[in-house]
Parts: structure tokens; C-alpha cells; sequence
């Protein structure tokens, strides 16, 4: 039992979260398919109609996150979706394979160059991880009471820090690579 | 009911200050590690021409515009003198002479003197579409010679005595800087400094595990 105001948070920035990270791949389906395929996890077949559906079913699911009748559903879609991201970063991890582009750090890594140094590590694996936590949290039933103005205001709020939190993270998680690729040079 | 708002209310703002703290540590150790990979590197410093401290040979030149400029010798209004050496068709030149007017007003107290040499039709043209008529630009190959310049961009910091105080090659705002910066702590160039306090350290090191193993 989570009280009403932390669910609407939760629900409402797990599915900003999701809505910014399936646009670029919405955007740019190419550029996923080359993600997926540096993954190397999937038979070539199957890279091209799974580049459409995965950004297909996160969209999905950020929305349904917001309709009391299908939350569950798509919580569970949402779930799913991060969890097997999460696995199978870290597989690549566990393989050694770090130099690939994640697909994953929504509109930052869409601004950046396609020159810019790009790795995975633990930390993408745990970004995914607590993205799948976010949407758990959309599942708890929330307890019953009366909300007032001071409610709706701390959940907007909240949601905005955490949103433009989220963001900077993610910020700090490109750069990551920039930093050790200025070593290297 | 109001108290149950604000409680949650306070929670979520202790939980958001701490995300913030957390974010704030992240991004101080990022620039931190920035600053350590990005340490200045000052000017190179060929070992050609009048050495960093010698009384620089004194020109007395006429720039394009037919003004007259005098370069070394002592300065009457005790300003520095920063050579700057160019040639039309250097990328970096025209990446760092937009910098110069900014440099100048940094610094206080020098002049600019922009110098080359060549064909005049070129460099007058270059000269124009530059638009720094307010820095005296020279022809001279004589001297280019003196400083024996051999890359480009290079540039060489005069005091007012006339003296070289700094000189080197010059490829980003940093190095050019760093020739002012070398002046006014006195030693030769930047890297030596950077390398002489490294040496100093390793110096302090070694006496102190001297003195714990006494």
C-alpha cells in the first residue's frame, strides 16, 4: 500500500520516461535497428520488425500506465520491456561487450553526434533495472483517502524533479564515455 | 487530512533533496575528473630565436596600412608587445584571431602586433576581411627570421624593456594565454612551470619518507 500521491508520481513520470526514450526510436528506426544489431542477442531476421515493435509497445504502455483500466496491463508490458533491456545489457556487459551505442538515453543521446564515444556499463544496467522498479511501483494499490489541493501540487511538482532528475542522469551517464574517451587521447 | 498532505509533501521533498544531493556529487566528481584530463598545456616552445629572457632584436616596420611599428626595443608608454605570426593560409590562425580582441582587453597593457610575409596583395586582402584594422600587420620576412619562425601560428610576448618573455606555438586560447601567464610568474613557458612544480613535489615526497624512515 503506497499512499495516492507517490503512485500519481510514479505512474506519471514512469510514463513521461518512457513516452521521451520511445521518440527518438521512433524517429530514428535506424538507428535502433543498429542498436539491436549491436546487441548481438537477436537472429538478423528478427531485427527489423522487433526496431518497430519495441518502441511500439513502450509507447503502449506509457500511455495505458495512465488509465485505471489498462495500468496493470501496461505496467506489466513496461516491466517486461525494461527487464529484458536490463538482461541483455547486462550480458553484453558480462561478455566484455561494452563499445556499443545502448539506444537507451532518450533525447541526450539523440542530440549527440555519431561521432561522440558510446559504452554500457553496470550503470545502464541499473538505469534499466530502476526504470522497471518505477513502473513495479504503478502496481502497489494505493491507500484510500481524501486528496486535497496540497496533494495534486506536491505530486506535479514532484513529478517535475524527478522528470528533469531522470534527464540528468542520464546526462551524466553520456558523458561518462566522453570523459574516458579524453583519456584515451 | 491537511496533515497527512503535508507530511507526504515534506517526504517527497526530503527524498527529492536527496536525489539532488546525490546528482550534485556525480556531476562535481564529472567536472573534477574534466579538469584533471584537461590540465593546461601551455605554449610549445621551440628552441629557435632570441631565448625567453634576451633583449629581442628591435624592428622598426611599416605595417600594411603604411603605419609605422616599432617592434622591441624599450616601450616609451611601458606596454607589452604580443607578436602574433600568421600566414593567410593557416586554418588555426583564423580560428585564434577573432580571440585577439578579447585577449587584449584580459590583459591590459599590450599591443598587438600581427605579422607575416609574402605577397602584399594577399596579406592586404586578408587583412581587410579579418577586420582587426586596429592591430598594426607586417610584411617582414627579416623578422621572421630573428625568431626564426618555422610553424604557425606562433606568437612571442615582449615586455616593456624589450625583452622575450614568453613565445611559442600557439594553437588554442589556452596557449596564447599561457604566454601572459608564463610572464607574469616569471619563468620561461608554461610546461616548464607545470613540470618544475612536478619535480619540486616529487622532491617534497621523497624527503618526507626520508624524515619517517629516520
Amino acid at each position: 500500500m503506497i499512499d495516492p500521491v507517490i503512485l500519481m508520481v510514479c505512474i506519471a513520470s514512469a510514463t513521461i520516461i518512457a513516452l521521451a526514450s520511445a521518440a527518438p526510436k521512433w524517429r530514428e528506426p535506424s538507428r535502433f535497428r543498429a542498436s539491436l544489431e549491436a546487441f548481438a542477442l537477436l537472429p538478423s531476421f528478427a531485427l527489423t520488425p522487433l526496431s518497430f515493435a519495441f518502441p511500439a509497445l513502450e509507447a503502449a504502455g506509457a500511455i495505458g500506465l495512465l488509465f485505471a483500466d489498462t495500468r496493470t496491463l501496461s505496467a506489466m508490458v513496461l516491466i517486461a520491456l525494461f527487464t529484458l533491456f536490463g538482461a541483455a545489457l547486462a550480458i553484453n556487459v558480462l561478455r566484455g561487450h561494452t563499445d556499443i551505442d545502448c539506444g537507451c538515453s532518450g533525447f541526450i543521446a539523440a542530440r549527440a553526434t555519431e561521432r561522440a564515444p558510446k559504452s554500457i556499463g553496470w550503470w545502464h544496467v541499473a538505469r534499466a533495472l530502476m526504470l522497471a522498479a518505477l513502473a513495479c511501483a504503478a502496481l502497489a494499490p494505493a491507500t484510500a483517502r481524501e486528496l486535497m489541493w496540497l496533494d495534486y501540487s506536491s505530486a506535479g511538482a514532484c513529478t517535475l524533479f524527478a522528470v528533469a532528475a531522470w534527464f540528468t542522469l542520464d546526462a551524466l551517464l553520456v558523458n561518462l564515455p566522453k570523459l574516458d574517451s579524453l583519456r584515451n587521447s | 487530512m491537511m496533515q497527512t498532505a503535508l507530511m507526504i509533501s515534506a517526504a517527497l521533498s526530503w527524498a527529492a533533496l536527496l536525489a539532488l544531493g546525490a546528482i550534485c556529487l556525480a556531476l562535481v566528481r564529472q567536472v573534477g575528473i574534466l579538469y584533471e584530463r584537461m590540465m593546461p598545456a601551455g605554449a610549445l616552445m621551440i628552441d629557435k630565436g632570441p631565448a625567453v629572457g634576451a633583449i629581442a632584436p628591435v624592428f622598426e616596420l611599416g605595417d600594411i596600412a603604411g603605419r609605422a611599428v616599432k617592434v622591441g626595443g624599450l616601450s616609451n608608454s611601458r606596454r607589452n608587445t604580443l607578436v602574433f605570426f600568421l600566414s593567410p593560409t593557416c586554418p588555426v590562425c583564423k580560428k585564434l584571431l577573432p580571440l585577439l580582441p578579447s585577449i587584449q582587453a584580459r590583459e591590459g597593457a599590450t599591443d598587438i602586433v600581427l605579422a607575416s610575409d609574402g605577397e602584399f596583395e594577399e596579406h592586404a586582402a586578408f587583412y581587410r576581411k579579418t577586420g582587426l584594422s586596429q592591430y598594426p600587420y607586417v610584411l617582414s620576412q627579416e623578422l621572421g627570421l630573428s625568431y626564426q619562425i618555422g610553424k604557425l601560428p606562433y606568437a612571442v610576448l615582449l615586455d616593456e624593456a624589450g625583452k622575450v618573455r614568453a613565445k611559442g606555438l600557439v594553437n588554442t586560447r589556452e596557449h596564447l594565454e599561457s604566454l601572459f601567464e608564463a610572464k607574469e610568474r616569471g619563468v620561461a613557458s608554461l610546461q616548464e612551470f607545470v613540470h618544475g612544480k612536478h619535480d619540486d613535489h616529487a622532491h617534497h615526497e621523497h624527503e618526507g619518507q626520508v624524515g619517517q624512515h629516520a
